[in-house]
């Protein structure tokens, strides 16, 4: 049914952005993109596949270099019309070889096997007769063709581009290749298969194949995330049995593998949900975790509910967070007491800020090393740095999770800077509405006490998906 | 969305048919790929039930009809039989004799705690992992009565026919209870009956603290369902005693109504309830024994890994090259930097018209004495006649936004092979910008031409 898979052929004059369409249509952040006129030397291709049949190939070629004089050699060779594909064959024949023709040979080559012309041009340039060669050259194959006009700059020379380009295709198109979302994608699909009527089929499964993986992309994105919030929420740090009470300085040593193992966490997740939309040579950065003092320094047992460090938990989830941990909010005292830990005091001045991501006072770590006698005989000790008891965690650290996995889900294949991400303190705050934020506080509870996992995870998979499939 | 995957006996039977006939072909349609698409998060067993939907002509029904017809008749058959059986068996223990004195003790013994005692112990058996004796069972009790009840066939392994049997055993101690307090009910709508109670080794008050043990729960919510002390008393000997006033009898009504009401309370706590929560359980284990089977299969892994194959979409072949690093181009030639000369020989507009270019001159107030066009559309052998015939010093307009490409360079090459022959050129920018170039594309065209490698070409520094 769909063993004639249509090729589609992106040709045009050098640094175009053919290879950036190439790029965000194929979802394939190593095609070669650069402001460098002739970067694509070699014609490559990208197919669109379901299991191991194909759609449709895109073809990425270099730019024309010689149009006037391959199309001069063209019609010295010209015997009648009706053989222009054949004389343009040979001309692929017989230049093979030549150094002259060597891009015009490249880019030809899948033209003349058959695939259709993608004409690709800059809008944001004015039109100029000496493009007229190249759609000449292209003419004579006789293959089903059409333009796109991708505006590189700031200038708006579309209008004159269109008059041009009417004359020589039925089918001219707009199309963005940095800020095209799926939908403008799917639509210059359709653009594609107008080109030739037998292609519909094929794209119309190509098309709802490109929906199914977008759809399976965020799923996967957010299992990934709930992974690592489960982990982050759950983790600690434990030292091996002690005697005597622990110093001060391992306590920082604990607390700052603790946080440094927080980081990395967060680090891999981004890292593999990049792998998940397929930019794999991205290097991002995001910024370190702002809390400011008196978000997580506060003692939370005097009047931490009060405090602008509750913020997020305080105002709808406190009630539901009284219910699933059995101890009232309003009763603070029980906070720390709780379980069989008793809590240790450090200060955390003497820590230096050589911490990447959390900012040392951040999250008051020092609420958070227990120490726990195992067996009184022996009077020995485990210290402990974790799990994190504070219900803002979930928040914060989803809502960094959901803005990286946003700005990643909605990046271009064809960019190729870097991504840094500025962070809000209060993104967290508005980013979830009250049953959010009640069934995170909730969802929080549970995977620390490892309680109704299965649903806990279906429910936080099912929060992040609504917040980072935005389209 | 995150329904837990429940099987029913229909689907497992026709997908358990479809993995293990070797004839059927392992065809996956577009379609059938499309339907897997609709949910990114289903479950295997999603995804082989519909594998099994998609498929299911090729399922011989008749034999599943057939099989599954049997499972239920059994069922049936199961469950009238203990119904009848409860139903007689309470009818006879309340009829202690044609006065209608009824045991306590006996009906109490073998109408409750017989029953519970035998269903926990054999959900524990079911549920407990291989011990000799439960194979034993297996093999004695079990395998039997499944070939009796299933004809044992070949499609359904033993833990899932097990489980089937299993689950037919609650709910036939289900319709067994539900017999007997049918009983319980009808004798006492239809008759005056005589509790009573007799026993060699156990005394009155070791049998009310027995009673008051056994209600427990639900002593406070009901107290005149267990029988008091005096009750108790009052109705030791009944049994056998020749003597009873029947009118004394039926003007304490207190007597026989705790009575029934204690053993009704029984009935429902320690009958129904238990039965319920096994026959939940029992179905429960059932269903996991039926995706377990299902999961466990060779077949079945198979086809998940098909669907799995074939219906994963890739948008481009991976390669494994490394990213190239950009070498920079700068740093191999150094461009010459040209200042406008004091005499040209030539001005050339590069892929301008004669129009545009003259428009240019006026602007940049520049001439020369010889001011021709080449690139664009000037015909070929007019660009090679200027090539032959150009000496001098010259100056090409281009336009900075357009990159230089090979005929460009071409052209500038030829005309630098007359070694006396200099070129400078001059990049422009769009007339709208008042022609001034960007920077950014200066630089490209510079890179462009210091690979030309030669001393008389420049580019005009704007
Ligand atoms: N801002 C912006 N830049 C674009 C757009 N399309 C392409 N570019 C940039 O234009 C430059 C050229 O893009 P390429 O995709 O490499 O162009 P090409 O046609 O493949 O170029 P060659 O391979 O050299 O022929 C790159 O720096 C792109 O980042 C666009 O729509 N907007
Ligand atoms: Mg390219």
């Amino acid at each position: 049914m769909y063993d004639n898979y249509p090729s589609f052929v992106l040709v045009g004059h050098p640094n175009k952005g053919k290879s950036s369409i190439v790029s965000t249509l194929a979802y394939d952040d190593s095609v070669e993109v650069s402001d460098i006129p002739g970067e694509t030397k070699k014609t490559k291709y990208h197919p669109l596949k379901v299991g191991d049949k194909i759609l449709y190939k895109i073809y990425d070629t270099p730019g024309f270099e010689n149009a006037k004089r391959a199309l001069s050699w063209l019609e010295k060779n010209e015997t009648t019309s009706r053989e222009h594909s054949k004389i343009l064959k040979r001309f692929v024949e017989e230049n093979k070889k030549s150094s002259e023709f060597k891009e015009e040979i490249e880019l030809l080559n899948p033209i003349v096997d058959g695939g259709a012309i993608i004409y690709v041009v800059d809008g944001s340039t004015p039109y100029k007769e000496e493009y007229e060669a190249e759609m000449r050259i292209l003419s004579w194959s006789g293959n089903p063709s059409m333009a796109i006009i991708n505006k590189i700059g700031n200038k708006d020379y579309t209008n004159g581009w269109k008059n041009a380009l009417n004359q020589h295709f039925k089918i001219v198109r707009e199309f963005n290749p940095m800020n095209a979302k799926l939908d403008e994608k799917l639509k210059l699909l359709d653009a594609f298969s107008a080109m030739n009527q037998d292609w519909e089929s094929s794209i119309d499964y190509a098309k709802e194949a490109l929906i199914h993986n977008n759809d399976k992309m965020f799923y996967n994105t957010a299992k990934m995330i709930e992974e690592n919030i489960r982990k982050s929420i759950t983790y600690t740090v434990t030292s091996s049995l002690i005697k005597t009470d622990i110093t001060d300085k391992d306590k920082i040593n604990y607390e700052e593998q603790y946080k440094k193992d927080l980081i990395r966490f967060e680090k891999n997740n981004q890292k593999n949900v990049q792998t998940i939309w397929g930019h794999n040579r991205l290097d991002s950065s995001m910024e370190k975790f702002k809390f400011s003092d008196e978000l997580f320094s506060g003692d939370f047992s005097k009047d931490g509910l009060i405090k602008k460090s509750f913020i997020i938990v305080s105002s709808v989830a406190s009630a539901s967070l009284a219910g699933a941990t059995g101890f009232a909010f309003s009763a603070p005292t029980s906070f720390l007491d709780f379980g069989a830990t008793t809590t240790l005091t450090t200060t955390l001045s003497t820590v230096g800020g050589a911490v990447v991501g959390f900012t040392t006072s951040a999250i008051g770590y020092n609420k958070f090393i227990n120490s726990t006698t195992i067996g009184k005989i022996f009077s020995k000790k485990r210290f402990q740095v974790g799990p994190m008891k504070n219900y803002n965690f979930i928040f914060i650290l989803s809502a960094r999770a959901i803005q990286h996995a946003v700005a990643i889900s909605t990046r271009s294949h064809a960019k190729r800077d870097n991504m840094n991400l500025n962070t809000n303190e209060n993104s967290a705050e508005n980013l979830f509405d009250d049953t959010e934020k009640k069934e995170l506080a909730k969802i929080s509870v549970n995977f620390r006490k490892d309680k109704n996992i299965k649903k806990s995870t279906e429910k936080y998979i099912e929060i992040i998906m609504k917040k980072i499939k935005i389209i | 969305m995150f329904n837990k995957p429940k099987v029913q006996l229909n689907e497992y039977l026709k997908l358990k048919y479809l993995l293990n006939d070797k004839s059927i072909e392992k065809k996956i349609s577009v379609e059938n790929i499309k339907a897997y698409w609709k949910h990114n998060n289903s479950t295997d067993i999603d995804k082989l039930l519909q594998y099994s939907e998609q498929n299911k002509q090729y399922v011989n029904m008749d034999k599943i009809d057939s099989l599954e017809k049997k499972v239920f008749l059994s069922l049936i058959t199961i469950m009238s039989l203990m119904f009848i059986i409860g139903l007689s068996m309470g009818f006879s223990l309340l009829s202690h004799d044609d006065t209608s004195r009824v045991n306590v003790t006996s009906f109490f013994f073998i109408m409750i705690i017989i029953p519970f005692l035998f269903s926990t112990v054999s959900f524990f058996y079911s549920i407990k992992s291989k011990t000799n004796l439960s194979k034993w069972i297996e093999e004695n009790i079990f395998m039997p009565i499944s070939k009796i009840l299933l004809n044992s066939s070949t499609i359904m392994p033993n833990d899932v026919v097990k489980s089937i049997v299993f689950v037919k055993f609650q709910q036939g101690s289900l319709a067994l209870l539900t017999g007997t307090i049918l009983a319980l009910f009808m004798t006492l709508l239809a008759k005056y009956v005589i509790f009573g109670w007799e026993s060699t080794i156990i005394d009155t008050s070791s049998l009310q603290s027995f009673i008051n043990f056994i209600s427990f729960p639900w002593i406070f919510c009901c107290p005149n369902a267990v029988p008091s002390l005096e009750v108790i008393q009052d109705s030791h000997y009944y049994l056998s005693s020749n003597i009873i006033d029947l009118e004394a009898l039926k003007s304490n009504t207190a007597l026989s109504d705790s009575w029934w009401k204690f053993l009704g309370m029984s009935l429902i706590i320690y009958g129904f309830i238990p039965r319920f929560i096994l026959l939940y359980l029992s179905n429960k284990i059932y269903h996991n024994a039926l995706v377990d089977n299902i999961l466990n299969d060779k077949n079945a892994n198979e086809i998940l890994l098909l669907i799995d194959n074939i219906s994963h979409v890739t948008t481009t072949e991976l390669v494994n090259e490394e990213h190239k690093t950009k070498e920079d181009n700068n740093s191999i030639f150094e461009t010459n930097k040209k200042t406008i000369p004091h005499s040209l020989d030539y001005i050339i507009g590069w892929s301008h018209t004669k129009e545009i270019l003259e428009l240019i001159l006026k602007h940049k107030n520049i001439t020369a004495s010889h001011i021709e066009i080449a690139g664009g559309n000037v015909p070929i052998d007019k660009e090679d006649a200027l090539i032959a015939s150009i000496e001098g010093s010259i100056m090409i307009f281009v336009d900075s936004w357009e990159p230089p490409q090979k005929d460009f360079i071409n052209f500038v090459s030829s005309i630098l092979k007359n070694k006396d022959n200099s070129i400078s050129i001059y990049p422009i920018g769009m007339a709208d910008d008042n022609y001034k170039p960007e920077s950014k594309n200066i630089s490209i065209w510079k890179n462009k031409i210091s690979t030309i490698n030669s001393s008389n070409i420049g580019i005009y520094n704007v």
